[in-house]
């Protein structure tokens, strides 16, 4: 610890800051408080003191500055310093609170490059994913390009038996080509840049309702929308965080003659609510996770991406998702867009 | 030029094939030159190589650009066409692998005129060369053989 006066000399000394400097009590005070700063920055440093005693102001410690001090043998030490104004009598002193951060840099220094290590890692696996479903693509447009293409033209040859096998091939060669997009379309996610505007979520739904009502032209869905629905979030994730929330509340409210799916805000939540199947509580841990599926492809088609794209887009914009629903009692999916406390 | 060529540069024969069958069953009854890569395209186009000789003042009515190919890009393909003042404004159209294809923006700044989802899209395809205005020299130019 030290103390330091209006001018920046050393008052005061304690003996846990002559063991960190080398300096005996006697050679700091009265002398600068540069004395203690590594050459290169003592004007620099002079300057800044004079602002401050200007408009003296606490500095906490463990800001974000590296700075330095030096020491008797000319050596420097990685140092946090916390100061704090007061006054003496008439005289405005400064008391400054100094700690060696040896230690805390080097355990910063070993974080950032595990940090960067790990990001690296993700670019790279997130660009062989990448490739590898551009490559998965040729050889499935193979097999469908000539299964059509046999159906096509030497379909007339085939009983129905036949053309039923080719048509099931079709089919698995395009599901396979709708995984890719949808893996590649999250692996995409995983890179892009979250740019946050203010938006209105509800002008987003209401686009959404409108493929789907294009889409199902005999579905017969009534959407309830709070709005607005103001957000600061990005307008491309938002949008297909919403395409993939009314998609689904769409699809697995299908057995319903009328259904309803009502968009609206609880607390610092937003929420997407259909009057469907619903699903069982006990496997929502498994919703969000790429592949899963609670329920069977036959009843409800779809690749298992779709909530974990959700969830990775939201995840972008630091916020959360979960799910409530009972079998048979609709399902309700809440989500924030920001690091806050979410009930 | 209403026998335009169209110059057809994949390097996948499974696609060559489906591709030229898209065109014969649309009717698109134009003498289809293939290139299977990018060095034999260039060869074409400018009359080097195996193709020395060939009269270059005969351009491509289209190309169809496949990028993904060895030796020399469909990228690489597209920068020199552009480069070339005999092959500046043949209209080029990239065949693409999925819309959202990083490489089909890179295309478009390159100087493409239009692109089609591989193996042909044909929706796509006539959607394209009715943009590049040519729709009436390479669709339904004879009128399909009835039985």
């Amino acid at each position: 610890m030290l103390v330091v006066d209006e001018g920046g000399r050393i008052l005061l000394a304690n003996p846990e800051l002559q063991r960190l400097t080398g300096f005996a009590e006697a050679e700091l005070v009265g002398q600068p408080i540069e004395l203690l700063v590594p050459p290169e920055a003592r004007t620099a440093h002079a300057a800044h003191r004079d602002g401050y005693a200007r408009s003296p102001r606490a500095r906490p410690m463990g800001s974000t500055l590296e700075l330095s001090a030096v020491r008797k043998d000319g050596t420097t030490l990685p140092v946090e310093i916390m100061l704090s104004p007061m006054a003496l009598g008439d005289r405005r002193v400064t008391i400054a609170f100094v700690r060696d951060s040896t230690e805390q840099r080097r355990r910063r220094r070993e974080l950032e490059d595990a940090h960067a290590a790990a990001q690296a890692a993700v670019r790279e696996l997130e660009a062989f994913s990448y490739s590898v479903a551009h490559d998965l693509r040729a050889p499935l447009r193979t097999v469908d390009g000539f299964a059509q293409a046999l159906i096509e033209d030497y379909g007339e040859r085939l009983d129905d038996t036949g053309r039923d096998y080719l048509a099931r091939a079709r089919n698995a060669a395009q599901r396979m080509g709708h995984l890719i997009d949808d893996l590649l379309a999250l692996a995409r996610l995983s890179r892009a840049q979250v740019a946050r505007e203010p938006i209105d979520l509800a002008r987003f739904v209401r686009e959404a309702d409108g493929r789907l009502r294009q889409a199902n032209p005999d579905r017969r869905v009534e959407l309830t929308v709070d709005e607005p629905l103001r957000a600061d979030a990005d307008p491309r994730l938002i949008a297909v965080i919403l395409d993939n929330l009314l998609g689904n509340a769409w699809k697995f409210s299908r057995p319903r003659a009328i259904a309803h799916v009502e968009v609206g805000r609880r607390g610092a939540a937003y929420f997407v609510r259909d009057d469907g199947v619903g699903f069982d509580p006990e496997y929502a841990s498994a919703l969000f996770t790429p592949f899963k599926r609670l329920h069977a492809a036959r009843e409800f088609e779809g690749t298992g991406i779709g909530l974990a794209t959700v969830a990775r887009a939201i995840q972008r914009h630091g916020g959360r998702i979960w799910a409530e629903s009972a079998p048979g009692a609709g399902a309700t999916f809440l989500f924030t867009l920001a690091a806050e406390d979410t009930p | 030029m209403s026998q335009g060529i169209i110059l057809l540069v994949e390097d996948n024969p499974d696609d060559e094939a489906l591709t030229l069958r898209a065109l014969r069953k649309n009717h698109i009854l134009n003498e289809v030159v293939v290139a299977h890569d990018g060095v034999e395209a260039l060869a074409w186009l400018f009359g080097e190589g195996a193709h020395a000789g060939r009269d270059v003042a005969v351009q491509p009515q289209v190309v169809l650009l496949d990028l993904n190919m060895p030796r020399l890009s469909g990228l690489q393909v597209l920068e020199r066409m552009r480069q070339d003042p005999r092959t500046k404004l043949v209209p080029v159209v990239v065949l693409t692998s999925s819309k959202e294809d990083d490489d089909l923006v890179k295309s478009y700044a390159l100087g493409a005129n239009s692109y089609v989802r591989k193996p042909v899209d044909f929706a796509e395809f006539i959607e394209a060369v009715r943009r590049l205005g040519m729709y009436w020299l390479l669709v339904n130019q004879v009128a399909p053989a009835r039985p």
